[in-house]
């Protein structure tokens, strides 16, 4: 890649710089003065290659300070010859244009393609030399190289060996290490083991303590017992020399007065006091006879009361509902009487119309047995025959008429039906088709032709009758009268049963039928009538009779008329019942003294046999002297209710007198009633010493319980044992995965050594010759130690062999090229492991940093200038650039680094960027371009 | 004559948890373990309760459990139901270890030395009043915690008309599982078959298993799983022997916890942890069969090429993996091991690459198939090697499945989770 134009219109201080129409050169020195932007060039071609970074206007370091948008521009020429164009912006966001073969493609802000095998970082650290970077490449820095190369050798997708060799070393370093430094996982559990372990002496202890507590405690536990049995013993013993032997004296009086007091129910049924209990009942007795005599007294009058009261009253009584029943009949027999004087009235006037409306018809008042004809008489059919008859006489008669007016009408006229006819015709098609001011002359024809057509139908009709009855002649007439004689005599046979007028019959019409059902209906009326008169009678008739039977029943005179009667009935029921509630009053008077006389019968025997039983009691004491009896009963009785006395007392003051009975009865057994004061006050010390004894022995027990139970909370050894397993099995696993993560380290580390072996020494060769050709052999040979530091071989004067400046030999693990490069003039190294010592006589070999100044900055130059060759073998070769690396070389290496330089730029762009104007001249010299920055 | 048949009850053996509250809970287990065993002799009315070795374990048994177990076998006692015990290694009963100063019930017989003991079992009392004999019992015990000779060789030739029952802590040689214990007491087991017993009850052997069917030669496994070693249900056997017919034997879980393994090899289809989590709940009641009545103690150990390799190197993700599979579990326990975690990679694809990861490629493998060897790798930097003469083994060992995480660590696409 060679950069041919670069253009900045925006780029830190420069503004609108271009390096001219004319194209940079293979070797180009940058001259300027300090600040005149030597590093702002470089980092303007870096981003044109690389892109704009940080990506943000107002982070990017060369943002110019107008604010304008950075904006650069450069032309490029690759290897293969094709021409790029790229423009790189950065705003509010980083945009780049590629031109090339005259498309135009978005770059964004991506590295150039053809740089892609060199990363930003690895362009900046080896592309780059500064003067205070290529005075050191140090160990760090030259491993992060070889990592990035080496690995980078056909497989830019790995992590660096060295690295993934450190993660693993330190993953198990954190799990064990040899020191004591940090946090160690498995020192971590080692020491939970420890502490398990001792903890799981302590747990067989603690068991040991148990089980010994437990021993104890039982042993404790039973004296314990056996001490509370003694005390108590004592205090049983003592308890009876004070208080129980008192308790025994009044036990022994009660047991004296109880034997006083007879076998228990001697006295039962006694009264508490016989005597006055005995005067108390003669004394009843006598009161009672007493009151039984004035009860008697008392009862005669009521007596006398209830007896007052007769059958008859109590006949009436008992006629108490049927008296009230009657009374009831009479005052609802009013309305009866009055309604039967209506009856007779309507059955008069009933009777006077049918004989006038009869008259009309019958030729005399009808019978009996023609009333139930008339009333059976079917006038709806009679009726229809009276109407046919009427018929018949009309025919009659209108035969005689037409006979009189025949010939007098007009004939129908032919013309007449013709025109309405024709007028009918007119008016149907008029009124079918014609418009609407047609349809009124079709219904105006339509009416014409109506009415002449009526016109002749009639008078036909009317010819046609009279041609009809004078076609009949004279025959007609007679049998029309013979046909209205006929229909007569079936309406007389009809009302056969009847007396009828024989005109009535001759002209019988609606009105005789209208005779005959008003007569029908009067005569259902009277019969009406006549039945509800007779249920009236009848109905008063059955009052006065039940009256009358009462009366003779209960032999009362009863008056005439029921309401006097019945109003006598109820004032001798309402005396009856007078005399029963009086009668009653006196009967209840009566038992209650009677019932009252029993109660006194009652009690005076029961005071009697009370009495009685008393004095056998009294006499079962003794003789039969019942007074003196009573005196002894007195006595017995007083001292059995001191003994109750006395044992109340006992228990009320001593709650657990059975008990105390109890200890009484073992003291007997014990045979020591005899103790006395020395005894009592022997126990009292032995009860304080026991007592004593207990408390210590119960603390004791307490103190063993607490022990006991502060052992049983420990962790037991079997749990202990337990976690133990667990943590020793988890040591081994870690201790394993430890291994593991050691022995993939080792085999990591030792594959990427072999792999430096089989690789690193080409780059080594080729630096070696680079720092050949500027140091003209005096360093002919570069050597790469087991840690990446750098040593060098020096050709040697003879009084610096003679003083053995460098040293003959130097650390083990140092390797050394193994080809020589040709027209380098570097001798060929032994290229095994391990450092031999120089080759031949003349030369020694050199640490790095015991270099002067000068020559560690060539050492350095020629290794990067030989990593770059093979980062970018086969590939685009980037453009290096070199700040005023040379500063302090002595003239002859600067001139043969300028050589170098410009024989290298036949290959790569070189900028060589100074300040100084003489060395730019030297470079210019050598065929430079140069690029003036003020 | 029907009996219980157990062994290894091993209370107050060190439950191996880095939880202290399983721990807890383990203990209480093998306790309620026993417990369940004294109800269900006194549910099912047995005759006997044989008890083939290591009840306890050494000089573990703590004064608590120590009452525990004298209380649980005086419930048996106050039913009448005899304890034939004979000590095993753990519980050995030379003079001065515990099984021999217990203060035993009445009802226990404890053999503890090579000499066999002989026990009548009788059942109730029958029509005339006196015991029914149900069987004779034979046992012996372990002297020691190491005993070498085979006891059963000085048991009586059994001859009567009963069911004859031995006892005995023993390994049989060969026997399924012999090789997970030391071997004490060996015995072999065509003596055992052709000894003329109906029933061989023994104990060692923590995996039930069956010997011979007839006569019956079995091993109950122990009463209640301690580790991960010791997984699927536990319990004991129902055993009811008529002489001369084989033995119904019915095994009776009793273990209220269970210990369960999962291994998840290859988990390239999860790609998210929900995804993994769903996955490993799949496996797991697979594993479980959907019980709900047993506490689960599960281990899960996943390895393998996986998507997540990188979260789940992550202590939080691991963290959160562990703590959502224990909620979703439902585990009273939950270990979650990750092996060799990797991306889903080919590392022979990387092999024959120019540059450092092919070199390191090349070279695990050359050490680990014993054609190369680490130059910079001495015995002295790895803490887990104890015997220096294994050394290359080790490595190799180690190396086993390194290649993927070779891969994994020096890729930048697969380093950088891209």
């Amino acid at each position: 890649m060679k950069l041919e134009r670069i253009q900045a219109r925006a780029f830190g201080h420069f503004e609108n710089f271009d390096s001219g129409a004319a194209q940079l050169g293979d070797l180009n020195v940058v001259v300027g003065p300090n600040e005149s932007g030597k590093t702002t060039f470089f980092h303007l071609l870096h981003s044109i290659i690389f892109g704009l970074y940080p990506a943000a206007k107002d982070q990017h370091p060369y943002t110019p300070w107008s604010g304008r948008d950075l904006d650069v521009e450069a032309a490029v020429r690759l290897d293969n010859g094709e021409e790029w164009a790229i423009q790189r912006k950065l705003g509010g966001s980083p945009t780049a244009r590629l031109t090339r073969n005259g498309s135009v493609e978005n770059l964004r802000n991506q590295t150039l393609a053809c740089a892609n095998h060199v990363t930003r970082d690895v362009f900046r650290q080896v592309f780059a030399l500064t003067l205070a970077e290529v005075a050191s490449l140090e160990s760090q820095t030259w491993s992060e190289i070889q990592d990035r190369l080496i690995g980078g050798m056909g497989a830019r997708d790995l992590v660096p060996a060295r690295s993934v060799a450190e993660a693993l070393e330190t993953e198990a370093q954190r799990l064990w290490r040899s020191t004591r430094r940090g946090t160690q996982e498995i020192r971590v559990l080692r020491e939970r083991i420890r502490n398990a372990k001792a903890a799981r002496s302590e747990a067989l202890e603690a068991d040991r303590i148990l089980r010994e507590s437990m021993r104890e405690l039982e042993q404790a536990e039973e004296a314990l017992r056996a001490t509370r049995v003694e005390r108590e013993r004592q205090r049983l013993l003592i308890e009876r020399i004070t208080q129980l032997l008192p308790i025994r004296e009044r036990l022994d009086q009660v047991a004296r007065l109880e034997a006083e007091a007879g076998p228990p129910g001697t006295l039962d049924g006694l009264p508490a006091d016989p005597s006055a209990e005995r005067h108390r009942l003669v004394t009843d007795i006598a009161t009672l006879q007493d009151h039984i005599k004035k009860t008697q007294v008392e009862a005669e009058e009521p007596q006398a009361r209830a007896e007052s009261f007769s059958s008859d009253q109590q006949a009436l009584l008992d006629a108490h509902r049927e008296i009230e029943e009657i009374h009831a009949a009479v005052a609802a027999a009013g309305p009866v009487s009055a309604r039967l004087s209506t009856l007779e009235h309507e059955i008069r006037d009933r009777q006077r119309r049918i004989t006038s409306d009869s008259s009309r018809i019958f030729e005399r008042a009808l019978t009996p047995q023609e009333e139930a004809a008339l009333r059976t008489l079917a006038v709806r059919d009679l009726h229809d025959r009276v109407r046919d008859a009427a018929a018949a006489r009309d025919r009659v008669r209108d035969h005689a008429v037409h006979a009189t007016l025949g010939g007098a009408l007009p004939q129908p006229s032919p013309r007449a039906l013709g025109v309405g006819l024709v007028a009918g015709v007119a008016a149907a098609v008029l009124l079918l088709a014609s418009p609407p001011w047609a349809r009124g002359l079709g219904v105006v024809l339509a009416l014409a032709a109506s009415i002449a057509l009526a016109r002749w139908w009639t008078l036909r009709q009317a010819h046609r009758d009279g041609a009809a009855g004078k076609d009949a002649g004279p025959d007609a007439g007679a049998r029309l009268t013979r046909q209205a004689e006929e229909a007569t005599a079936v309406v007389r046979d009809f009302c056969s049963g009847l007396p009828l007028r024989s005109d009535v019959l001759a002209e019988a019409g609606s009105e005789f039928v209208t005779t005959l059902t008003r007569l029908q209906e009067l005569l259902e009326e009277f019969d009406t009538r006549a039945v509800e008169m007779d249920e009236a009678k009848a109905t008063l008739e059955r009052i006065d009779e039940r009256l009358t039977e009462l009366g003779h029943r209960l032999e009362v005179e009863l008056p005439p008329t029921r309401e006097a009667a019945i109003h006598v009935l109820q004032t001798r029921l309402r005396e009856a019942e007078r005399a029963q509630e009086a009668s009653s009053g006196a009967s209840a008077e009566l038992a209650r003294l009677t019932h009252r006389e029993a109660e006194f019968e009652e009690e005076l025997a029961s005071r009697t046999q009370t009495l009685q039983t008393l004095d056998q009691q009294l006499r079962a004491l003794g003789g039969e002297d019942v007074e003196a009896n009573l005196g002894i009963a007195v006595r017995m009785r007083r001292a059995g209710e001191k003994a109750t006395e006395l044992r109340a007392d006992l228990e009320q003051s001593h709650p657990n007198l059975g008990d105390l009975i109890d200890r009484l009865a073992e003291l007997d057994d014990l045979e020591e009633d005899q103790a006395g004061d020395d005894t009592l006050a022997e126990a009292k010390i032995s009860v304080e010493e026991l007592s004593d004894r207990i408390e210590t022995l119960a603390g004791q027990v307490r103190d063993l319980r607490n022990t006991y139970d502060r052992a049983a909370e420990r962790a037991t050894a079997d749990q202990i044992d337990g976690e133990i397993d667990a943590l020793e099995s988890e040591v081994r696993r870690l201790e394993r995965e430890h291994d593991r993560k050691i022995v993939l380290a080792h085999a990591v580390r030792e594959a990427d050594h072999r792999f430096r072996e089989d690789h690193q020494p080409d780059v080594v060769r080729r630096a070696s010759s680079y720092l050949a050709s500027i140091t003209d052999n005096r360093y002919d040979r570069i050597m790469v130690g087991d840690s990446g530091e750098f040593y060098v071989r020096r050709s040697c004067d003879g009084a610096a062999l003679a003083a053995g400046a460098g040293g003959a030999t130097g650390p083990p693990g140092v390797r050394e090229p193994t080809e020589v490069t040709e027209g380098t003039g570097v001798t060929e190294g032994t290229g095994v492991a391990g450092f031999t010592g120089a080759a031949g006589t003349a030369r020694t070999t050199v640490a790095a940093d015991d270099l002067s100044t000068g020559a560690r900055e060539q050492l350095y130059l020629a290794m990067r200038l030989a990593i770059m060759s093979h980062l970018d073998h086969d590939r685009e070769r980037l453009p290096v650039f070199i700040d005023e690396a040379l500063v302090n070389w002595d003239g002859a290496r600067r001139g043969r680094g300028f050589q170098l330089l410009l024989e290298l730029s036949r290959t790569r762009q070189v900028f060589v960027m100074t300040c100084h104007e003489p060395w730019a001249e030297e470079l210019a010299g050598v065929g430079a371009n140069r690029v003036g920055l003020t | 004559m029907r009996f219980l048949h157990a062994a290894d009850v091993h209370l107050d053996s060190p439950c191996s948890s880095r939880s202290e509250t399983v721990r807890q809970r383990l203990r209480d287990a093998s306790r309620l373990a026993f417990q369940r065993l004294v109800d269900l002799s006194l549910s099912e009315r047995v005759d006997a309760v044989l008890i083939a070795g290591d009840l306890f374990d050494d000089e573990r048994l703590s004064f608590q459990t120590e009452r525990f177990l004298l209380e649980q076998l005086h419930r048996l006692d106050s039913e009448g139901i005899p304890v034939v015990y004979a000590t095993g290694n753990h519980d050995p009963g030379r003079e001065g270890l515990r099984s021999l100063e217990l203060p035993w019930p009445d009802n226990v017989t404890v053999a503890r030395d090579r000499a066999p003991v002989r026990i009548a079992i009788e059942g109730p009392n029958n029509e005339s009043g006196t015991p029914e004999p149900r069987g004779v019992v034979t046992a012996a015990g372990h002297e020691s915690a190491a005993e070498t000779g085979d006891l059963s060789a000085v048991f009586p030739t059994p001859g009567g008309r009963l069911a004859e029952i031995a006892v005995l802590h023993t390994q049989v040689v060969d026997s399924p599982g012999s090789a997970a214990h030391q071997s004490y007491a060996p015995s072999q087991l065509d003596a055992l078959r052709t000894s003329g017993h109906d029933y061989w009850a023994l104990g060692h052997v923590h995996k039930r298993s069956v010997l011979c069917d007839h006569p019956g030669i079995h091993y109950p496994g122990n009463l209640q799983g301690r580790t991960h070693g010791e997984r699927g249900a536990k319990g004991c056997l129902l055993v009811d022997v008529q002489p001369g017919r084989p033995p119904d034997v019915e095994f009776k879980k009793l273990a209220p916890i269970q210990w369960e393994d999962l291994d998840v090899h290859d988990s390239s289809d999860a790609k998210t942890l929900d995804a993994l989590l769903e996955m490993i709940a799949e496996g797991w009641d697979d594993v479980t069969g959907g019980e709900t009545e047993t506490e689960w103690i599960g281990r899960i150990r996943i390895s393998g090429a996986t998507p997540l390799w990188r979260e789940l190197s992550q202590d939080d993700d691991q963290n959160h993996l562990s703590d959502e599979l224990a909620y979703r579990l439902g585990l009273l326990d939950l270990t979650l091991e990750f092996g060799s975690l990797y991306p889903v990679v080919r590392p022979d694809e990387h092999r024959a690459r120019e540059d450092v990861l092919g070199q390191t490629l090349r070279l695990v493998r050359d050490v680990s198939s014993g054609q190369a060897s680490l130059s910079g790798l001495s015995p002295g930097q790895l803490i887990g090697l104890d015997e220096p003469e294994r050394f290359d083994e080790y490595v190799r060992e180690l190396l086993g499945d390194a290649d993927a995480e070779i891969l994994a660590r020096m890729r930048k696409r697969v380093a950088e989770g891209r």
